[in-house]
């Protein structure tokens, strides 16, 4: 079977193991990856922002490169999320576009929940460890998936996956919300990074995965400053490593 | 006024008690809406999607609903006034107040006299209000004001009530039983002296002319049945077509509000008192307000910010609100209702900053009993927010309109063509730890290395 791999631009700019990792784990489920070629960016931080026409001229050049009508599948929830739900908001009044939308919207798909649909073999060759799993907004409440993660971890025999009290809590990224209002978007961090930082202690919690890149490097340049230092890693990253 | 809010949040941000209040109370209210669907949680989405359905319906009919209502209440001896703006909509209620001689006022609890700020007006008039909310009357001993929509006080614990109470009425007492029942005892007198009362408004039924109230504590009551003259204060969108309507209504609206299954009390208020009846308002009033409602249903999604039934699980469950507070909002409406909300009825100047104090965590449109889609309205209203058309040369630069839209001009245009994409990303990882270096000296993302570090590009 053949599939897209969108390597989203966060994972292009900032941390290009995410995609490697999110490829090789489809692979060895047997599967051909393309890495898409004149993916960009979907969009999002501008259509977040308020700026839909600037949004729209980055998303057209994603409408333009699928040739194939393989599956999509992207290391991200929220952008995942952004080209599922929110191109018809974006596109609702263009009619020469919105088909193209619709027939893109068919064929995209979360990495975690497209890896697990594989049935992946879930051998676990790593170390005993004890993980934290975020779960984004984005994949709680839009691809309503973030389960998918929980029991990707909850297979593998030597993580046992802990819970925060507030978990399904933002962690306060939120794209441009996290510059134009820097200081509740830290003490949302900080919410997080409190509870956190009990399991630490109590439970000896040593890494924090999740799906979503963006959330995860908010979180860690937190904890970076606090002085927190626990690994993080994208869920791809940290089940590659472990099978 | 976005300065005001950066101010307060720095303020709120700042008192670990006012937060330690928040989280506790909220965390309460958000597992209390919880339990509450346990008993319907299969069929929770069957009636959000009912109850979603049926305001909106309202809504679309709202002028041939508004006439019927207006014409049934007249029927009945209820006179309607409507107010365009809120100053209009105090104006009316000042001269009914002094056609009846009325000087000393007891009020239950209502948003609407938030929004219109009828309080200060009146008192500016010289008329004495008294809240008879235990929220509300706490907040006026306090010369505060509400900082959420149905718990008004819930930024204070039982010891700050204490305090204040010991202070102001001289009551010394610490448990929950005994501050309530010493307000109780105090209002008491109060209701019985009271020339007028006021009260807000959950449902108007339009087939019957019938005003809904909801309340747990039985001031509502109170208010609008001791006093000679009762005034009800709505905006406009609060009309529903039938009877029937209000079941479903009502039960999402106690489940979400306080996570109970009914409430306390439900009053329904049709007529005035009759001949034959021994006690009620002789005269009942109701002030319709309008306050650019009528803009907003002319747009299909905007509109849909009208939907709302004011149970405020919203903000229960909003990690903004949580970590701010209702007061740092300096609205009327806080949390992300009022956040839609604001901006549109009080205007983009004083409070389209709102709109981008969101993270579209969209954990409030999880929970809205009538599925708003809050996070799509916020995004409209920042994109409206974006047009530079109104502004000023002036505006322009120092808001930083002007240099947030060239910057995601600048983002397009490297974004949309996969060989400048490239390009840019050669450079970036040619240079690497230029990146976190261009970050802390760029003026907006140094917004962003004030709190955090950035990640070295791999
Ligand atoms: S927006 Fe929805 S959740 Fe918030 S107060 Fe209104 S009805 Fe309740």
């Amino acid at each position: 079977m053949n599939v897209y791999l969108y390597a989203t631009c966060l994972s292009d700019m900032l941390n290009r193991q995410i995609q490697k990792s999110a490829k090789t784990l489809l692979e060895k489920a047997g599967l051909k990856v393309h890495v898409l070629a004149g993916a960009t960016c979907c969009g999002q931080p501008a259509y977040n922002a308020g700026h839909r026409s600037a949004a729209k001229k980055v998303a057209m050049q994603q409408l333009s490169i699928f040739k194939e009508d393989w599956p999509i599948i992207l290391p991200s929830a929220s952008c995942a999320a952004m080209m599922k739900y929110h191109y018809t908001k974006l596109f609702e009044d263009e009619k020469d576009t919105f088909e193209q939308v619709l027939k893109l919207k068919r064929k995209v798909y979360e990495w975690s929940a497209f890896y697990q649909s594989l049935s992946p073999a879930l051998i676990d060759k790593g170390a005993a460890i004890k993980v934290f799993c975020h779960p984004s907004c984005h994949g709680i409440r839009e691809m309503q998936q973030h389960q998918v993660a929980f029991s990707l971890l909850d297979s593998l025999e030597h993580v046992q996956l802990l819970h925060l009290p507030h978990e399904h809590e933002c962690c306060g990224f939120g794209g441009t919300f996290s510059i134009k209002h820097s200081s509740i978007s830290t003490a949302m961090a900080d919410r997080k990074i409190d509870e956190l930082s009990k399991l630490i202690t109590s439970h000896g919690l040593s890494r924090l995965v999740g799906a979503d890149y963006s959330c995860l490097m908010h979180l860690q340049g937190r904890m970076q400053r606090l002085g927190i230092n626990i690994e993080v890693q994208h869920l791809a990253c940290f089940l590659e490593q472990r099978l | 006024m976005e300065k005001t809010f950066t101010k307060n949040v720095k303020q709120a941000l700042n008192n670990p008690v006012l937060r330690a209040n928040y989280r506790k109370a909220l965390d309460a209210l958000a597992e209390k809406r919880k339990t509450a669907f346990a008993d319907i949680s299969l069929e929770l989405p069957a009636r959000r999607e009912a109850a979603y359905a049926l305001r909106l319906n309202s809504l679309h009919k709202l002028p041939e609903l508004l006439s019927q209502l207006e014409q049934k209440l007249n029927e009945n001896g209820i006179h309607v006034h409507w107010a365009q703006t809120p100053q209009e909509a105090n104006q009316i209620a000042e001269s009914i107040l002094r056609q009846n001689n009325a000087k000393k006022i007891i009020k239950g609890k209502s948003m609407i006299t938030e929004e219109i700020r009828l309080n200060d007006y009146l008192e500016e008039h010289g008329f004495n209000v008294i809240e008879s909310d235990l929220g509300e009357f706490i907040v006026q001993l306090a010369g505060e004001k509400p900082a959420h929509i149905v718990a008004p006080i819930i930024y204070k614990n039982k010891e700050q009530v204490a305090k204040l109470f010991a202070e102001k009425l001289n009551f010394h007492g610490s448990s929950a039983e005994e501050l309530t029942h010493a307000a109780r005892q105090f209002l008491r007198k109060e209701f019985y002296s009271a020339d007028a009362g006021l009260s807000g408004v959950n449902f108007a039924v339009a087939q019957t002319g019938t005003l809904c109230l909801v309340e747990n504590e039985g001031n509502g009551r109170f208010c609008t049945t001791i006093p000679p003259l009762h005034i009800a204060f709505m905006s406009l969108e609060k009309v529903v077509e039938k009877f029937s309507d209000v079941p479903l209504l009502y039960s999402m609206l106690c489940r979400s509000a306080s996570g109970q299954k009914i409430t306390v009390y439900f009053n329904m208020i049709s007529k005035p008192r009759q001949k034959d009846e021994k006690d009620g308002p002789q005269h009942v009033h109701l002030i319709i307000l309008d306050n650019n409602r009528s803009t907003i249903l002319s747009d299909p999604l905007l509109r849909k910010t009208l939907l709302c039934i004011r149970c405020g699980a919203c903000m229960n469950n909003c990690p903004v609100y949580t970590n701010i507070g209702g007061h740092a909002y300096d609205a009327a409406i806080p949390g992300p209702i009022g956040k839609i909300l604001m901006p549109q009825i009080a205007g983009m100047e004083k409070y389209g900053h709102l709109a981008t104090a969101s993270s579209l965590c969209a954990a409030c449109v999880e929970v809205c009993p009538v599925k708003i889609p809050i996070t799509d309205i916020l995004l409209k209203l920042r994109a409206q927010a974006t047009s530079l058309k109104n502004l000023s040369f002036k505006q322009r630069l120092y808001s930083g309109k002007l240099a947030e839209k060239i910057a995601f001009m600048l983002w397009a245009y490297i974004f949309s063509s996969p060989l400048r994409y490239k390009l840019f990303l050669k450079m970036l990882h040619a240079f690497p730890a230029l990146i976190p270096l261009k970050v802390r000296f760029t003026p907006m993302l140094r917004q962003w290395t004030k709190t955090r570090d950035f990640p070295m590009p791999r």
